[in-house]
């Protein structure tokens, strides 16, 4: 009878163990496109009985040792650290885009109109008394002024855009280290008490991939759970307590610095993440580009004025500044035509001699003639084009290597971690087939017993 | 060996390069052009704007031989026409030193020498579109007027400065001859040669008439000779325009060379390009009916 019975007993663990395994199967589909989670394996163990028969163990069925998360934290951290990288690049490239259009040519940008300022001068060198020409000049100069100040215009408008984000990128983070404290207090507990916290693992690394597109940091275990520091290694999330960054204007930029919880200006370490792209296209390649932009503008107004200073105008008068610029971080997007009237064009080197053009070769002059290091305006704008042109191809080299990267990493990651349906559903096959064949040893122990009460007396019982 | 069962995301991520590399084809395609922005290709980018300014500025030297050519053009005729009234006031001295010839004979050739001055005074004072030709820069006013204290009875009001215009890269040419060197100044100048010549018509002797006949024969040497300027500047802005011609060929070449898209290319990278889409997109669908689930027995 014993013997009979055991084998109930240990069919009925057969059907326990083969339903958690289907429970677990059905699971991981269910969850087959959930973010973060990582298929989940029954971990069975034979269970082993103590009264050893004359022939040796027999066993005592099975039993659910545990019910483990597939997860490979090496492949997971790489696949963040890509994700890092590739966000930045491509904040790059989508802030800087739109700016480099400005620089292409045939768009009416700085390039062009400053080619068209130097044709009406050349025109109006050959007559320089012409009314209609001197007009043609003073219109390609108010041209050319707007497009220094369009352009600059763009830049600093892309700047203050960047910077919204910034803002909107610091408190999402925040969101996230604080969720992910929370999670992370919650899993040292489950775990604390014998817990897989599997579920709780998915979290945490959906918290984590999301927190990646956002900003850089680095992934440390501790007793107390993950840590998650910056770069510069400022804590973002320690165990169970989060580090929430905050912003505060720059009264220099007037834009947003980032600061650690602790107060310090960590603007910039951040490099990665869409706020590392944000602050390095805001700080880096549009700044650069605009300081460019205003050197040229200051350098070359600069010029222009001294040279229509001294000449003479129509009216035999000296001539005064042609445009009017502000010196310093804002000269681009300040510049203007100084003089309204066409007859102040100082084309003449000679008070009294209104048809003579020599002073306005010295101003069709500094078009060829070095302004800024041994480079003239032209190549100067050449250098800006090659700037902005160079910046956006070099982040989008960075952000498809980086895409490609990241794409080869997520397939190894999901060859460890993802749920197949094909996988399942074979599993889901060995499950039932493990099933039927327990209940089956139930039923042949339900006979057995049957044959064994009723002592061969076949009608007795059924 | 387990792979990757999320083909999804691989599908997309091909799916997306292709139809990337179909659109930088169809745009090279559309716009002719293979660097649109500078990030297609930054140093092609930054060149170009050295080129295009290169390119802006021969348009314009062509544009400044065109305007002084007219000028200069017109400046040359009328030279002409002054070479053609001092060649006859010439031929009127050679007849009036004639001995025999009566005094009103003589009265009546210094009448028409006397014409001949007041048609190259005005002459020299011509203007083309508002502008003196003969005044050096001070083109605002007549540059001849007359004096009544001078003895040819006319004075020069220009300067003695001509304009100088680019027409090439460095290159300058000075666009007219002052009106003091072409005519001459002082006692040996046109208009005083001819005062001098119409004098010795009307009160002087045979031999006044003659050296004042090749006084002025001088002065007319001396036109001739300035002359020439325009003549040579002439050719040499034709020439100038050819070799502009040249260059602008040059420049949009190397233009071409360092942006245009390659239309052969781009047309064979868009239909490898949509042929690469089209497998992508047909293994996206195939994979989406790949399962195990579809083949296993309903029980």
């Amino acid at each position: 009878m014993s013997g009979l019975l055991n084998a109930l007993s240990i069919s009925m663990s057969a059907l326990a163990a083969n339903q958690e395994e289907v429970d677990v199967s059905s699971n991981n589909l269910a969850n087959s496109s959930t973010p973060g989670y990582a298929r989940r394996s029954v971990i069975l163990e034979e269970q082993s009985d103590f009264s050893s028969g004359a022939l040796g163990d027999v066993g005592d069925g099975v039993a659910v040792g545990s019910v483990q998360s597939i997860r490979d934290p090496l492949l997971d951290s790489r696949v963040q650290q890509e994700t890092q990288q590739q966000s930045a690049s491509q904040e790059i490239v989508n802030a800087m885009q739109p700016v480099q259009t400005l620089f292409a040519s045939g768009n009416g940008g700085v390039p062009d109109a400053m080619t068209a300022f130097f044709s009406s001068l050349q025109e109006l060198s050959t007559s320089p008394a012409d009314p209609t020409l001197r007009a043609t000049v003073l219109t390609d100069a108010n041209n050319l002024a707007s497009a220094f100040q369009n352009t600059a215009a763009q830049l600093t408008g892309t700047q203050q855009n960047l910077d919204l984000g910034v803002t909107q990128s610091v408190n999402q983070i925040n969101q996230l280290t604080a969720q992910l404290a929370q999670v992370n207090a919650q899993l040292t507990s489950a775990q604390g008490s014998g817990q897989s916290g599997n579920n709780l693992q998915d979290q945490q690394q959906n918290l984590m991939s999301q927190l990646s597109t956002l900003i850089g940091f680095s992934v440390t275990q501790s007793s107390e759970g993950v840590t998650l520091t910056t770069a510069n290694g400022t804590p973002l999330v320690v165990g169970g307590e989060s580090f929430a960054l905050s912003t505060a204007v720059n009264s220099s930029t007037s834009f947003q610095d980032v600061l650690s919880a602790q107060g310090q200006d960590i603007t910039s370490q951040i490099t990665a993440g869409q706020l590392g792209g944000m602050l390095q296209a805001r700080d880096g390649q549009i700044a650069g580009v605009l300081s460019s932009l205003n050197t040229l503008a200051s350098s070359f107004a600069g010029a222009i004025n001294t040279a229509n200073e001294n000449g003479y105008d129509l009216n035999s008068n000296k001539g005064g500044a042609l445009f009017s610029v502000t010196a310093g971080a804002s000269a681009a997007q300040s510049m203007s035509v100084a003089i309204t009237n066409p007859s102040q064009i100082a084309a003449s080197a000679s008070a009294t001699a209104s048809g003579d053009n020599s002073n306005l070769l010295a101003m069709i002059n500094v078009g060829s003639q070095p302004l800024v290091n041994s480079q003239t305006p032209v190549q100067m704008l050449s250098g800006i084009v090659f700037q902005v042109g160079n910046g956006v191809s070099q982040a989008q080299s960075e952000s498809d290597a980086s895409s490609l990267m990241q794409q080869q990493l997520q397939d190894e990651q999901g060859s460890v971690e993802g749920v197949s349906t094909d996988e399942e559903a074979s599993n889901l096959l060995t499950y039932q087939r493990a099933y039927q064949a327990a209940a089956r040893v139930v039923s042949v122990v339900a006979d057995l017993t049957l044959a064994s009460i009723n002592l061969g007396v076949e009608k007795a019982m059924t | 060996m387990r792979v990757n069962p999320n083909t999804q995301t691989d599908m997309l991520f091909y799916l997306q390069a292709s139809q990337n590399q179909e659109q930088t084809a169809i745009e090279q395609l559309a716009t002719g052009l293979r660097v649109n922005v500078p990030s297609d290709d930054p140093a092609a980018a930054a060149a170009d704007v050295v080129n295009n300014a290169a390119l802006g500025a021969d348009d314009q030297y062509v544009q400044n031989i065109d305007s002084v050519q007219q000028t200069m053009t017109t400046a040359d005729s009328t030279l002409s026409s002054v070479i053609t009234q001092l060649t006859q006031a010439i031929s009127l001295g050679v007849e009036g030193g004639d001995g025999t010839l009566s005094d009103s004979d003589r009265q009546a050739i210094a009448q028409q020498v006397g014409d001949i001055k007041d048609q190259v005074f005005s002459l020299a004072n011509t203007s083309f579109e508002g502008v003196y030709l003969f005044g050096g820069t001070a083109t605002s006013s007549a540059p001849y007027v007359t004096d009544p204290n001078s003895s040819s009875g006319v004075q020069y009001a220009g300067n003695d400065l001509t304009n100088q215009i680019q027409i090439g890269e460095g290159q300058q040419v000075a666009t007219s001859v002052p009106g003091d060197q072409l005519f001459g100044s002082g006692t040996a100048d046109v208009f005083a040669s001819l005062q001098t010549l119409v004098n010795a018509l009307q009160t002087g002797s045979s031999s006044d008439i003659s050296t004042a006949t090749e006084q002025l024969r001088t002065a007319f040497d001396g036109v001739n000779t300035s002359r020439v300027f325009y003549g040579n500047t002439l050719s040499g802005l034709t020439s100038q325009e050819n070799f502009l011609g040249q260059e602008k060929v040059d420049l949009q070449q190397n233009e071409n060379q360092l942006v245009a898209a390659d239309p052969t290319k781009a047309a064979s990278d868009m239909s490898q390009a949509a042929l690469a889409q089209q497998a992508a997109l047909e293994a996206t669908a195939k994979a989406q009916s790949l399962s195990l689930l579809n083949y296993l027995p309903p029980n």
